[in-house]
This record gives structure tokens, C-alpha cells and sequence, in this order.
């Protein structure tokens, strides 16, 4: 029996000493917060909330409070906007290239001189130029951007800055009567000659209208078709083959041909232009790098989502979408978000 | 002679052990702690907003309501899973709290002995979204459990062996939360194609863009995400042209 109390006594000794190093280690928790403490504190995160709201009101940020209210909203600064609208456009602009191939242009008439009494037709020419290729090239300058009415106007400078053609110029030539045919007669000569293209400026007008589309803010295109005229200048090898010619025929032809102004009449002929349209197609729609999805892969479950857009507003700083999402029922996984 | 030890053993263990507080002052505690916390991120905000150091006017900003992260989280946690082996941990329910610059998540659920189901304690685990990362355009953060408190219990006794073993296994329960993704498309590059259309010919080239997350705001109850944002230069791309 006092055995038994020894083990007891001893036991009871351990269980105190248990206790008391739990209390010492794990000391009893403060009293629980009261409902006026709690309150108190809210108030004061209140408080400090509309400080913040105020703050960033004081310091332009008054735009994420202007956001379009909904489950989730994207806001897209200005700025960045008109960057992407600008250098795609431009780099749509950057070296794109016009070539016209197999062009014919063709002259012909008759040169008649004063003889004793009256004007006589020595003879007949016919001048055929026959572009094989000729290229210019577009180079986009600085353009100028407005946003206004959910629109971004854009106002383009485009250059037609350079180019050179190849072309085959044939000139035929038919004395008449036989005066001239005794002293000139007959002409038929080709020769290969360049030209340059002349450069000109042009002016790209129209804009972007915004739209949202699903789960996407998208620029799309609304601008005109631009018309260009290629206009052509023969090159000094040009100028040196028509020389050539001359000089390749009778002595008693250049009066004859001189008369037809084969210069002249080149210049003429390829600097009235050719027509090129730059069309309004060309324009695709741009896509804002920040969309909503309309799915995630989350550890192995395909979240869907219906997608409703509420807004797209325009604002100083940002431009603003905002959609409700609606969870569809989990599908099975398979690839990736969209 | 042992049923009496036994017996002397178990009423040391109950006079060591604490009973688990009620779930009222649970609450009533960990919302002084939110609060509190709440309180002291916002005087570093305002203060840095005071100094006009939270300029957003170039930044994409992408707001989220608690009401979608709500659905996002219900629809994404696990169904359950074993911890160490002995508690089966069922996650009901998930709250997200963005308020004061704080992104808290509350989740609610149950932890039950693998070996007897019936006995189980419910907790409460009080989560915080970390950092967020864009990887491959998907704008992502994991979710960090700091804090968790039982609620209630089944059998008073199981609430210390809960506590030690899912204490002692947070880092195993963070895992198994599926991180926060915000249903956001954010495109690394937008691409045009070339075209040739009659004598036009258009070189194809792409325009790249670098994003990358520049601050989270979580204020009146949405997750602000704000983004650095640059587009360009415009890079032409080498290939010719595809025929007409």
C-alpha cells in the first residue's frame, strides 16, 4: 500500500510538472478581441481606405476609379494602345512594295515640214515602250493619333520614296514619200532602257473604331483606299539609248527624227503616272494584348467561362473593358486555355 | 492496478491539454489579426500614394472581383486529401477577402482520421495569395496557408494530434491548393502576316510586347493586378512573302 502511494505520489508530481511546462511553453491566449474593439478597428481601415481613394484621386489615378463595373475588368493605358495602333500600321507601311509589270504605252504620228508651198508628211513614227517591271517602294512617316468618340482617328504620312523600272522602247519609223526615203528610210530599233521612280507623299486618313468582341477589345480598321501614282523618270542611260538611236541612223534622218522629239515624247509618255490602289482590306483588325479567357486548366479541371461583355469605355488614361464571367460546369481537360 | 495508471495517465493528458476555444472567438481573433495587419499595410500605401509613388497612368491594370475568384476557388479545389498519412483534409469552402491591400483567402473545411471517419475536427485556414507570376501570358499566384485554427472537434482529444499534424504540414496543404490564375489572355506578340495583293506586296513582321507585373492592389473588394507595358519595335520578319 505505500508502495502504491509512492507510485501515486509520484505520478501526481509528473502530471503536475507535464502541466506546469505546458502552461510555461504555451502560456494561455490573451483575452479574445470585443466586439467595440473590433468595430474600432474597422473604422480605422475605413478610414485609411478613403485616404488611399483620396490620395490616388489627388495624383491623376482617378482611372481605375472609373472603370466599368464587372466581374472582371481589363484597362488598357492609352498610351500603349496608340503605340501598338502606330507601329502596326506603320510597320504594315515599312518597305511594302508596288510593282507593275508589262506596261505598254504607245505613240504615234506623223512629222510633216514645210516644203516651197505647202506642209509635206516626210514620214510616220511609232514610239511603243514596253515596262517590263517597275517597283517603288512605301516608306510610313510619323503619324498623329486622337482618341475621341470610342475611335482612335489616325492621320498617316506615306512616302512613295524610291524605285526604278526596266522597260523595252521601240521606235519605228516609215518615211513617206521618196524624197525622205531616199535620205532617211526606214527605222525599227528596240533598245532597253531604265527609269526612276519620282518620289511623292501621300496622306493615309481614317482610324480604328473600338469594339469589344467576346473576350477581346479589338481596333477594327476604317480607313479609305489609297490611291498612288507611280510617276516615272527615264534615267541618263535612258536619255544616252535614245541618243544612241539618233546616232545609229542616216545622217539624213536626224533632221526626220528630230522633229519626232524622241525625249520629248519618252518623258511624256511614262511621267503621266500609272495608277496604284493601296486598298482598304489591307487593314485587319488589331487584337489589344490583354483579353479575357474563356477557359483555364486548373490541376487537371477545365474551367469555362461565359463570357459577357458589359463595357468598353474610353477614358483619359485607359481604355477599359469589362466583362461577367459566368462559370460553366467543369468539363474533362483536354489542351490548353484559350 | 494498469486500468488505474491508464486512467491517471489520461486525466494528466486532459490537464495538460486545452480545450479547443469556441468558434466565435476563433473568428473574433483572426479577424483582429486581418484587421490588424489590414491596418498596417494601408498606412504604408497611403503613404506612398501621399507621395505620389503609386503613378499606374502607363500600366495595364486588371481588376478581378472577390465574387469571381470565389467561383474560380469553388470550382478548383481539390476533393480531399490525405495529410501525413492520418487526416483526410476536405476544403469546402473558399472566401477571397481583397480589402486594404491585403489578398486573403479563407478556406473552410474538415479534417478526418483515415482509419475512423467519423472522428474529425472542422479548421479554418487563413491564406494569403503570394506573388504573381505571368509565365507563357497566364497571370498566376500560389497560395501560402500562414495561419490555420481549429473550429470544432468530434472527439475533444483529436484536436491536439490535428493541430500538430496539420501544423507540421502546411507546406504539404499549400501544394495541394490550386495556385489563383486570372481568366486574363496577356499576348506576347501580335503577329501580321505577309500578303500579296495584285502589285501590293506586304512583308509580314510581328510586334512584340513585354509585360510583366508591376504591383498588386488588393482594395474594395478587387484584386488590382498592375502590368508594365511595352509594345515594340516592330520586327520584320525574314520569311518572303506567301504567294498571291
Amino acid at each position: 500500500m505505500k508502495r502504491l502511494l509512492l507510485v501515486a505520489g509520484g505520478l501526481a508530481a509528473l502530471v503536475a510538472l507535464g502541466a506546469w511546462q505546458y502552461r510555461r511553453r504555451f502560456p494561455p491566449p490573451e483575452p479574445p478581441p470585443t466586439a467595440a474593439e473590433l468595430q474600432e478597428l474597422q473604422a480605422k481601415a475605413d478610414a485609411l481606405g478613403e485616404r488611399l481613394r483620396a490620395a490616388l484621386v489627388a495624383h491623376g489615378e482617378k482611372n481605375l476609379a472609373q472603370a466599368p463595373r464587372a466581374g472582371v475588368m481589363i484597362g488598357v493605358p492609352v498610351g500603349f494602345t496608340s503605340a501598338i495602333a502606330e507601329q502596326v500600321v506603320t510597320g504594315l507601311f515599312r518597305d511594302m512594295t508596288l510593282t507593275l509589270h508589262n506596261l505598254k504605252v504607245h505613240k504615234e504620228g506623223e512629222v510633216r515640214v514645210k516644203m516651197v508651198l505647202k506642209k509635206k508628211r516626210i514620214g510616220v513614227f511609232v514610239l511603243d515602250v514596253l515596262i517590263h517591271e517597275v517597283k517603288g517602294i512605301l516608306r510610313p512617316g510619323r503619324p498623329v493619333l486622337r482618341f475621341g468618340d470610342n475611335r482612335l482617328g489616325f492621320d498617316l504620312p506615306v512616302s512613295l520614296a524610291e524605285g526604278q523600272g526596266r522597260a523595252s522602247l521601240r521606235l519605228r519609223w516609215d518615211s513617206k514619200g521618196l524624197a525622205a526615203n531616199t535620205v532617211c528610210g526606214d527605222v525599227d530599233v528596240t533598245k532597253e532602257v531604265t527609269g526612276e521612280v519620282i518620289p511623292q507623299d501621300y496622306r493615309l486618313t481614317g482610324g480604328f473604331r473600338i469594339a469589344a468582341e467576346g473576350d477581346s477589345v479589338l481596333l477594327k480598321p476604317d480607313f479609305a483606299d489609297l490611291a498612288v501614282r507611280i510617276f516615272i523618270k527615264p534615267t541618263d542611260q535612258a536619255w544616252k539609248a535614245v541618243d544612241e538611236v539618233m546616232e545609229g541612223t542616216r545622217a539624213g534622218c536626224e533632221m526626220a527624227l528630230g522633229k519626232v522629239d524622241i525625249k520629248a515624247r519618252l518623258g511624256e509618255i511614262v511621267g503621266r503616272g500609272f495608277n496604284v490602289k493601296v486598298p482598304k482590306k489591307l487593314h485587319k483588325p488589331i487584337r489589344l494584348p490583354a483579353g479575357i479567357r474563356q477557359s483555364l486548366d486548373v490541376q487537371g479541371i477545365r474551367l469555362a467561362f461565359q463570357v459577357t461583355p458589359t463595357a468598353v469605355v474610353l477614358t483619359e488614361e485607359r481604355l477599359w473593358y469589362g466583362a461577367d464571367l459566368a462559370l460553366e460546369k467543369p468539363a474533362a481537360p483536354g489542351g490548353g486555355g484559350r | 492496478m494498469p486500468r488505474a495508471l491508464s486512467l491517471l495517465a489520461a486525466l494528466a493528458l486532459l490537464a495538460a491539454c486545452r480545450r479547443p476555444e469556441p468558434p466565435e472567438v476563433v473568428r473574433a481573433r483572426t479577424q483582429k489579426a486581418f484587421l490588424e495587419t489590414q491596418i498596417g499595410e494601408l498606412e504604408g500605401l497611403v503613404a506612398r500614394a501621399e507621395r505620389g509613388e503609386l503613378q499606374t497612368a502607363n500600366q495595364i491594370a486588371i481588376g478581378i472581383d472577390e465574387k469571381v475568384v470565389t467561383d474560380l476557388l469553388a470550382a478548383s479545389l481539390p476533393p480531399e486529401f490525405v495529410v501525413a498519412g492520418r487526416l483526410r483534409l476536405r476544403l469546402e469552402t473558399a472566401r477571397p477577402l481583397f480589402r486594404g491591400n491585403q489578398a486573403a483567402l479563407g478556406f473552410r473545411g474538415r479534417a478526418s482520421s483515415v482509419t475512423a471517419p467519423a472522428v474529425f475536427v472542422s479548421l479554418e485556414l487563413a491564406g494569403l495569395v503570394d506573388e504573381f507570376v505571368l509565365r507563357d501570358g497566364k497571370l498566376s499566384a500560389r497560395v501560402k496557408v500562414p495561419h490555420f485554427a481549429l473550429l470544432d472537434t468530434s472527439v475533444t482529444a483529436l484536436a491536439p494530434l490535428a493541430n500538430e499534424i496539420i501544423r507540421n504540414n502546411l507546406p504539404l496543404i499549400e501544394e495541394q491548393i490550386p495556385p489563383l490564375e486570372i481568366p486574363v489572355r496577356l499576348d506576347e506578340a501580335l503577329r501580321i502576316e505577309g500578303a500579296k495583293m495584285g502589285p501590293l506586296t506586304v512583308h509580314p513582321g510581328s510586334l512584340p510586347f513585354k509585360i510583366a507585373v508591376a504591383r498588386v492592389m488588393p482594395v474594395n473588394q478587387r484584386l488590382w493586378i498592375l502590368l508594365d507595358a511595352t509594345a515594340g519595335p516592330w520586327v520584320p520578319a525574314g520569311a518572303s512573302p506567301p504567294p498571291s
